[in-house]
């Protein structure tokens, strides 16, 4: 019987070759596979060994998106200290905003732009949405700490929470995806495309 | 005026010229990790290596990939002559700011 060679989670090899240009999903994937393979996994056992690939596929779509998590963190702290409506937004709920949206929508842009791949730019603003709202939680919990025992207490705020994220992330791909395709399909996306090949 | 580069960059270059013919994602991953002391994420290394070859610090090619790596190819990356050059202005740089004091420095009581 032929022994396949282990591999690491499937989720996260798809990640990475999402977060890389196409010319380096090969180069980039095939160094971490070969050090999953022929160190980490004989050395550390399978879930440290999937958690090393896991941290390191993580770090390569970190370096893409950490920007427009620090501006999204930074519209959640100003929500704090500005007037309530000073942020316009269509729904009351956080990371729909206008503001959130052009955040959204450059980072849609920019993961498209740079892999010349509209996925890029989806998977970017999805990430960017779920951080936001992550970074939501944490402020407003800092506000009011009375807020980490509410769901507990009151088991429907947990569905109330779940809702809110859902409606982050869909607003989150919605927009990320006509900002990916404007970088796509736009001329500056085409020149760097060929600078690339 | 000399190029600036940073501490990461260095310890990265310093890993190319260390590793020589070898020096390919994964070995410079572990070599700059062992140069540091510290682990280092591959995201840091990769994009440092971007940066590096966008200044002209760095080059690179493609080889082909072995079995255990799935057939993918590997990338090699060489310093340039100007990699060196800003390396050895780095290190004079550094040194021409500790000239005149003993090493280790004396704590005063």
């Amino acid at each position: 019987m032929i022994e396949t060679p282990p591999n690491p989670p499937r989720w996260a090899s798809a990640l990475l070759r999402v977060s890389l240009r196409p010319t380096e999903v090969e180069c980039v994937s095939g160094d971490l596979l070969e050090e999953y393979r022929e160190v980490k996994r004989p050395t550390l056992g399978r879930y440290r060994a999937d958690a090393w690939y896991i941290k390191h596929a993580l770090s390569v779509i970190w370096r893409l998106v950490w920007p427009f998590v620090v501006a999204a963190i930074g519209l959640r702290l100003l929500s704090f200290a500005f007037p309530r409506g000073w942020n316009a937004t269509l729904v009351p709920a956080p990371g729909v905003s206008l503001i959130d949206a052009a955040i959204l929508l450059l980072a849609g842009y920019y993961g498209a732009y740079r892999t010349g791949r509209v996925i890029t730019g989806i998977v970017l603003a999805g990430a960017v949405s779920v951080l936001s709202f992550i970074a939501f939680l944490v402020s407003a919990s800092i506000m009011m700490p009375s807020l980490l025992a509410a769901p507990f207490e009151k088991p429907f705020i947990f569905v109330i929470l779940l809702t809110l994220l859902a409606l982050g992330l869909a607003f989150g791909v919605v927009v990320g995806t006509v900002g990916a395709a404007f970088g796509r399909w736009l001329p500056p996306s085409k020149i760097h495309r060929i600078d690339v090949a | 005026v000399a190029e600036i580069i940073g501490h990461f960059e260095q310890a990265v270059l310093v890993a190319l010229i260390h590793l020589g013919r070898d020096a390919y994602g994964r070995a410079i991953l572990n070599e700059v990790q062992t140069r540091l002391d510290r682990d280092v994420s591959a995201g840091a290394v990769y994009a440092t290596l971007e940066r590096l070859e966008g200044k002209g610090f760095a080059a690179s090619h493609l080889a082909p990939g072995t079995a255990i790596r799935g057939g993918r190819a590997r990338r090699y990356f060489v310093p340039t002559g100007a990699g060196v050059r800003a390396l050895n202005d780095a290190r004079s740089a550094s040194d021409a700011l500790w000239h005149g004091l003993a090493w280790p420095l004396r704590v005063r009581a």
